[in-house]
């Protein structure tokens, strides 16, 4: 096991170097000076932006800038300043809490109503229940977060709030601790939901028709321990791995959500970054998704042989 | 089916599940039908037939198509004329002649709704035309050698799906903003970020394939490597790679609505319906409705489109019924 | 130029229009007692460097260090220049001046502040190796070009020739001309004086000192502030300040909001005290639903349209300028898109500086017919182009003016987004872009100077913000003028002069006048936003 651990690490590496390089041309090739942007609506005194380019290694050929940049997150662990002069690990570790609050929440709702509208479609499989449950699955993998997000503001948070007036769900900020994350938190979550559900449909379906259920049916279980002990337990299997490699989605895909609830979190923070060339700030944020994105899927395989004792990894 | 072992050690490329991937279940496999002799294709298309979701779906896209062709069948207002504006009007509620009322701008929102399906098929279509090509093509190339040339364009595959998509698409964007590349800019970020997707799907399908016995009997008989791939692996595989796409559709309309909204999708004058939601949002609680037209148009949209791939899923996939 | 949040003139500073909307970040909500203990809450956007006052040209920055420092002179409300850390500011020649210190004032460490200390933040401002964001409002002084040799040239000295303490309590500063207005520059942010603590051994300011000024003014800071972390900025009266305290409060806290519908919010359910600028969408509720607690006032920024005069001679005509700007309705995009945050323009010089005159600019009157007329006599040209920094939120007003120029000119025209204003300022120096393009603008010192000089002198086409690259003789010669005049009175009528040339060339068509729309919640009373923008917090009350 931890021989296939550090072999998965290993082969990690050229993913986030080749994902931070990527990201890192792409900064570099932006149009437009970032210093001189610095100073807005002004002319910024060329000899200022001499000096600030060469403070921040912007004058070298990319490559350089981008040795620069690694071997200080290798080495140091250093992520880089802001123009400012700000560490960028201190300016993200704020916001990266906010956007893993949100995708948490996202995948606690995505894990609990997944499953469980998942379960009961299987079990009433072909029938009205089913194909309903189906039907709105489909509904909600069609309708964009963008849209979700603002009808939901728009009814739970704004008309729920005149008819009951009292504020159940707030539509903005992240100030009133896990209440703030609900709404943005089920936006988020939509099409996950959605996909889940129909996976643990499909995979109880599945496992339920396989001959070591019949055997336990045969057996005379109870029809709820044979569900739940036996297949559930191996329906499980593919949900987890779905679940471990939606963190990593949720978290990058949260931007949208973000912009729409006021979430002070690191895709905001990317965004603005982009805007801003702060190329510190885009690939630190990168780096980081690309390390839960890889972390995550390590996590997952490991659960699978928790889950099921015919893996073995060496 | 039950006879096939439940759970085996997951190749590396189906244990990093992707939400397509959830839905784009494994290889197709042959029924065996007794009454007379069908190919998946025949099959799949008498199954079709009979679906009413696809029916539904399948009229649904040829409204969209004709409104994106032919947009002055459906509103007497041109909205890129600007005498249809009138600022004062801002945000007026439906009236004879404006059904949808007026957006910030003054300007007739049905009128905009109607001639923002072009870009939103137009996005749509080519992206999905041009990463299951990409994508398809390398997937068969990379499944069919193996060696050198998978791994590493497997390990290629894996960054770009390590790098977020809609952040990836917002540096893309951004990158070529100043190329005056119009609404293609959108196109391309896309296609960057999606091909992998068709990659892993196709060469998925080609590994399955190339070790079944009608291929290793071509090779036993000497038949060229080319002929393989594209005479007996390509066909095989593509059902998958076509479910795949036509979902895919629907969403690459979905990104082309977040990257508008996000600025840098596609711009004004040009007409996109995640452009009228960004410009309807400063002003959304107080005028909701030049929000929430292009917002349904756009849900119908990829509703119609996941619903038809949904269905040829179905059609190509018997296993799941 | 100074980039104010009232204004929104944020361009490459600040973010998106949507990501200002957006990120709303905040604290935990502060408890509601009426105690001395409990703080005076203000809204406030993040600030953009750390906080250092020469370094600082954005207004959220700003705000905190005005309440850290007591600057040289104050602006009363009828927008007269009043010492305040300087008991007496005198010149003969309005080159050599001389500012007397007033007794009393301590940094917040104990030691007592003293000429030197000017002498030394002055000189480490205008260095260009220290690469100071303010140091341009330097460019006066006697010694500015020593320590500003240009690009790739060292720098031989330290200091600038123009600044001498004669005592402790006496300096002296002489200027390369005689300018007039030099005393009312003195009340900005870059003016304010360092004391030897935020030195390091480099001779730079260091970042322990960014992150908690020192200053000499009515507040210290409880702790450093983290910027990104942090989501407050916390600050307490200094007790050996010797000018006007509030009466019964003692703690102020800066929340952090990134966007100010949240802000407003909070606002409204008393969860922060005072909000300097509220969102346009919030503005026609914010009338009824804050009542007296809602303030509109004048705000010195001016937003304009400008014309690429140096290398396009479509634009040479001058009737071509004046029909395109009698084609736009300002009125009405005041008031539908802005909700009434900007006011229609109608001069050169703003209204809430001396020197304004209503209804000057007879070409910035909305006069369709007239426009299209003239605009067809003089063979305007048949498209027309006009771009904007897609980053400020700039879209909307730039989209009606577009809409009002097709409908009442009768011609084509494109808009163009550019990522930043730096993107339309590098494609004008290249002559590469053609079209009209926006600019703003947002006063460095409040002086009618301060619209004409920096904005349309031929000597700032090359260091300055001319972007439109107009030069005429007669403008810089009245200006000048208007910077030897021996009283203000006369000053401001050869100001107005020089502003009467503009008005009759039209280099730029200024479109709106920038307000200020603030409010207060129901626990505090008596809160005025000065000429600078920010809160004079002596008069705050505690209600």
């Amino acid at each position: 096991m931890g021989r296939y651990i550090i072999r998965r690490l290993i082969q990690a590496i050229p993913v986030l170097l080749g994902a931070t390089l990527f990201i890192f041309a792409i900064v570099f090739a932006l149009p437009g000076d970032p210093v001189a942007a610095l100073a807005g609506e002004k002319r910024q005194d060329p000899a200022i932006v001499a000096i600030i380019r060469d403070q921040y290694h912007l004058n070298d050929p990319l490559l350089l800038q981008y040795w620069h940049y690694i071997s200080g997150l290798l080495f140091e662990g250093d992520l880089g300043k802001t123009f400012a002069g700000v560490p960028v690990s201190q300016l993200l570790a704020g916001k990266l809490q906010v956007t893993l609050n949100l995708a948490l929440v996202a995948l606690v709702m995505e894990a609990v109503i997944g499953v469980l509208l998942g379960l009961w479609a299987a079990l009433r499989r072909g029938r009205a229940t089913d194909t309903g449950i189906l039907a709105s699955t489909l509904l909600l993998i069609s309708v964009p977060t963008l849209v979700t997000g603002f009808v939901l503001q728009l009814w739970l948070g704004v008309w729920l709030k005149q008819v009951t007036g009292t504020e159940i769900f707030p539509i903005a900020g992240a100030t009133q601790g896990l209440k703030s994350y609900l709404l943005p938190g089920f936006v988020l979550a939509g099409t996950s939901i959605a996909y889940l559900t129909r996976l643990t449909r499909t995979s109880l379906v599945e496992t339920l028709r396989s001959d070591y259920i019949r055997t336990a049916t045969a057996k005379g279980l109870s029809r709820r321990r044979v569900i739940g002990r036996h297949g559930l337990r191996n329906a499980l299997i593919p949900l987890v791995t779905y679940l471990g490699a939606d963190l990593g989605a949720l978290m990058g895909g949260a931007v949208i959500t973000e912009t729409i609830f006021n979430l002070p979190g690191i895709g905001n923070q990317l965004y603005q970054g982009v805007y801003l060339r702060e190329q510190p700030i885009v690939v630190g944020i990168v780096t980081i998704l690309v390390l839960v994105y890889i972390l995550a899927n390590l996590i997952v395989d490991m659960l699978y042989a928790v889950l099921d004792p015919r893996i073995r990894y060496e | 089916m039950s006879d096939t072992p439940q759970v085996e050690p997951v190749p590396q490329e189906t244990r990093t599940l992707t939400k397509d991937q959830v839905v784009a279940t494994p290889p197709p496999v042959k029924r065996p039908k007794e009454a007379r002799p069908a190919s998946l294709w025949g099959d799949a298309w008498h199954d079709l037939r009979r679906r009413p979701m696809f029916i539904v779906s399948l009229v649904l896209i040829a409204i969209l198509l004709v409104m994106s062709f032919w947009p002055s069948l459906f509103s007497s207002i041109d909205p890129f004329s600007a005498r249809t504006c009138e600022l004062a009007t801002a945000r007026q509620g439906p009236s004879p002649g404006h059904l949808f009322g007026r957006d910030n701008q003054g300007c007739d929102v049905y009128a905009r709704t109607i001639y923002g399906a072009r870009n939103s098929i137009v996005i749509g279509v080519t992206t999905t035309l041009i990463t299951a090509i990409v994508g398809g093509l390398l997937g068969l190339m990379a499944g069919t050698r193996g060696g050198v040339v998978d791994t590493v364009t497997s390990r290629i595959t894996e960054i770009f799906f390590a790098i977020p998509s809609i952040l990836g698409a917002l540096l893309i964007t951004a990158t070529f903003r100043d190329q005056d590349l119009g609404i293609w800019i959108v196109v391309i970020a896309l296609s960057i970020l999606a091909w992998p997707m068709t990659f892993r799907i196709m060469r998925a399908a080609v590994i399955t394939a190339r070790s079944q016995d009608f291929v290793i009997a071509a090779r036993a008989l000497g038949a060229s490597q080319s002929r393989i791939m594209f005479r007996h692996l390509l066909p095989n595989a593509l059902a998958p790679v076509i479910v795949i796409a036509t979902i895919n559709l629907g969403g690459f309309i979905a990104a082309e609505a977040a990257l508008s909204f996000l600025g840098v999708g596609v711009q004004s004058p040009d007409i996109s319906w995640g452009l009228m939601i960004a410009d309807a949002r400063n002003r959304f609680l107080e005028a909701p409705l030049p929000l929430v037209f292009p917002a349904v148009f756009l849900s119908i949209t990829v509703l119609a489109f996941i619903m038809m791939g949904d269905a040829v899923r179905d059609a190509l996939d018997p296993k799941l019924r | 130029m100074r980039v104010t949040k009232g204004a929104q003139i944020v361009a490459g500073t600040a973010l998106l229009a949507i990501a200002v909307a957006a990120c709303g970040g905040g604290a935990s909500t502060g408890d509601s007692g009426t105690s001395a203990d409990t703080p005076v809450r203000m809204e406030l956007g993040e600030p953009q460097n750390l906080l250092v006052p020469s370094n600082t040209t954005e207004s959220e920055g700003a705000e905190v260090l005005a309440a850290v420092f007591e600057p040289l002179v104050n602006y009363d409300e009828n927008k007269e220049v009043v010492e305040a850390a300087a008991e007496s500011i005198t010149t003969e020649d309005n080159k050599v001046w001389t500012i007397k210190l007033k007794p009393g004032y301590t940094w917040h460490n104990g030691e007592p502040l003293i000429a030197q200390n000017y002498i030394d933040a002055w000189n480490y401002a205008a260095n260009q190796d220290n690469a100071q964001g303010a140091g341009y409002f330097f460019g006066r002084v006697e010694g500015h070009a020593d320590l500003n040799p240009g690009e790739g040239k060292q720098v031989t000295t330290k200091e600038m020739s123009g600044l001498k303490a004669v005592d402790d309590t006496t300096l002296q500063v002489t200027l390369t001309a005689p300018f007039s207005q030099f005393r009312t520059m003195l009340g900005y942010t870059a003016f304010y004086p360092l004391p030897k603590a935020a030195f390091g051994a480099d001779g730079k300011v260091t970042n322990e000192y960014g992150e908690k000024p020192i200053g000499q003014g009515l507040f210290k800071l409880d702790k450093p502030y983290k910027k990104g972390t942090d989501q407050t900025i916390d600050l307490s009266i200094y007790d050996k300040y010797p000018a006007k305290k509030p009466s019964n409060w003692t703690k102020l806290q800066f929340k952090l909001y990134n966007s100010s519908e949240t802000a407003y919010n909070d606002l409204q359910g008393d969860n922060v005290d005072i909000q300097d600028q509220l969102p346009a969408s919030a503005i026609a509720s914010a009338k009824t639903a804050l009542g007296d607690r809602y303030t509109d006032q004048p705000d010195a920024g001016i937003g304009y349209i400008g014309f690429p005069l140096q290398y396009n001679d479509e634009y040479k005509d001058i009737k071509v300028r004046e029909a395109i700007s009698m084609a736009i309705d300002r009125k009405t995009i005041a008031e539908t898109v802005f909700a009434g945050t900007r006011a229609p323009a109608d001069d050169f010089i703003n209204p809430a500086i001396a020197g304004y005159r209503q209804g000057a600019c007879a070409a910035c009157t909305y006069d369709p017919g007239k426009a299209k007329e003239q605009y067809a006599a003089a063979k305007g040209p048949a498209k027309l182009e006009l771009g904007y920094n897609a980053d400020g939120g700039h879209k909307e007003w730039i989209e009606a003016v577009a809409n009002n120029l097709r409908a009442n000119l009768g011609v084509e025209v494109t808009v163009k987004p550019f990522e930043k204003f730096a993107n339309i300022l590098d494609d004008l120096d290249a002559k590469k872009y053609k079209g009209m393009f926006r600019m703003g603008w947002a006063i460095d010192y409040p002086s009618p100077e301060n619209y004409l000089t920096p904005i349309f002198s031929t000597g700032a086409i090359t260091t300055g913000s001319n972007y439109a690259g107009y030069s005429n003789k007669e403008f810089d010669e009245a200006v000048a003028k208007g910077d030897q005049a021996a009283t203000p009175e006369e000053g401001l009528k050869l100001y107005q002069q020089a502003d009467d040339i503009l008005i009759k060339d039209l280099p730029y068509i200024p479109v709106y006048f920038y307000r200020n729309n603030s409010g207060y919640s129901t626990k505090v009373k008596n809160v005025k936003i000065n000429l600078l923008n920010q809160v004079e917090w002596a008069d705050v009350e505690k209600a």
